[in-house]
């Protein structure tokens, strides 16, 4: 039997139940239930890198021009300022598309570790043997998040949803979904 | 003709009158903003295949940033040739 869940986002789309989002490998009668993504609050070293990097360039804006020409100050900033917006986008990107989705027929953990590498791992919700979630550390307490551990029977893979927010209700949904 | 084309490129890179920090600075403008090119294509082909692999409602906003992205790249390759 499904649970009834009603559409909603939360933690800025990290949590996002029935959304209106679709994956290459979906089948025709297969609704997306829940898709996960890491807690907001974990991308922050990244953001942080950006903004010291912009207090950086400010710096090096002050000691530079007695070593360069003023085009080449102007080019110095027109990089680094390029080079650190791309730096977010990609950091954007990665968290964006690094999802879990659950749906009434299967668990899948969609990894972009890099620009360059794609991971699908998948696996049948009757396959399924042990959901666990744990969360740890003073900032996974805070702000509520942790890590969603599928278990799988036989040689299957387990799947790993990390860091992702409100990990005890992800688990209690999966566990709706396999009764 | 061979005067033709080193003064060609002698207009198209300016290396002629400069000293050599400027010419370290010019050849290190010219060899980032390129591999940055080569970043931004490999990046809108992956963009591709994130959207393939996971289709949201955001598909062509990120698209378009990424293409964007390209331009962007492709200005600052101008910039490192004509500018410095």
């Amino acid at each position: 039997m499904e649970p009834k869940l009603v559409p909603a986002q939360r933690f800025l789309g990290a949590f996002n139940v029935m959304p209106n989002i679709k994956f290459e490998s979906q089948e025709a009668d297969e609704p997306v239930i829940l898709v996960l993504r890491a807690h907001p609050v974990t991308q922050i070293p990244w953001i942080f890198n950006i903004f010291v990097g912009f207090i950086m360039l400010m710096i090096l804006d002050l000691i530079l021009p007695n070593f360069l020409g003023p085009n080449q100050m102007i080019m110095l900033n027109i990089m680094v300022i390029v080079f650190l917006l791309s730096y977010g986008w990609l950091n954007f990107l990665l968290y964006y598309y690094n999802v879990g989705v659950i749906t009434h027929k299967r668990v899948l953990d969609i990894d972009f570790y890099s620009i360059l590498h794609r991971e699908v791992s998948e696996t049948r919700l009757n396959r399924v043997e042990d959901i666990t979630s744990k969360t740890s550390g003073y900032f996974g307490s805070l702000f509520n998040y942790g890590t969603v551990f599928v278990q799988t029977a036989g040689a299957e893979v387990n799947i790993e949803f990390i860091d992702v927010p409100d990990p005890t209700n992800a688990v209690k949904i999966i566990n709706q979904l396999q009764t | 003709m061979n005067t033709t084309i080193e003064e060609i490129i002698n207009r198209l890179i300016h290396i002629g009158d400069m000293n050599l920090t400027s010419l370290f600075f010019k050849a290190f403008a010219v060899l980032l903003s390129i591999l940055y090119l080569l970043y931004t294509i490999i990046a809108h082909r992956q963009t591709k295949l994130m959207i393939r692999t996971l289709h949201t409602n955001n598909h062509g906003v990120i698209l378009l940033i990424s293409t964007i992205q390209i331009f962007v790249a492709l200005a600052v390759v101008a910039l490192a040739f004509l500018f410095v």
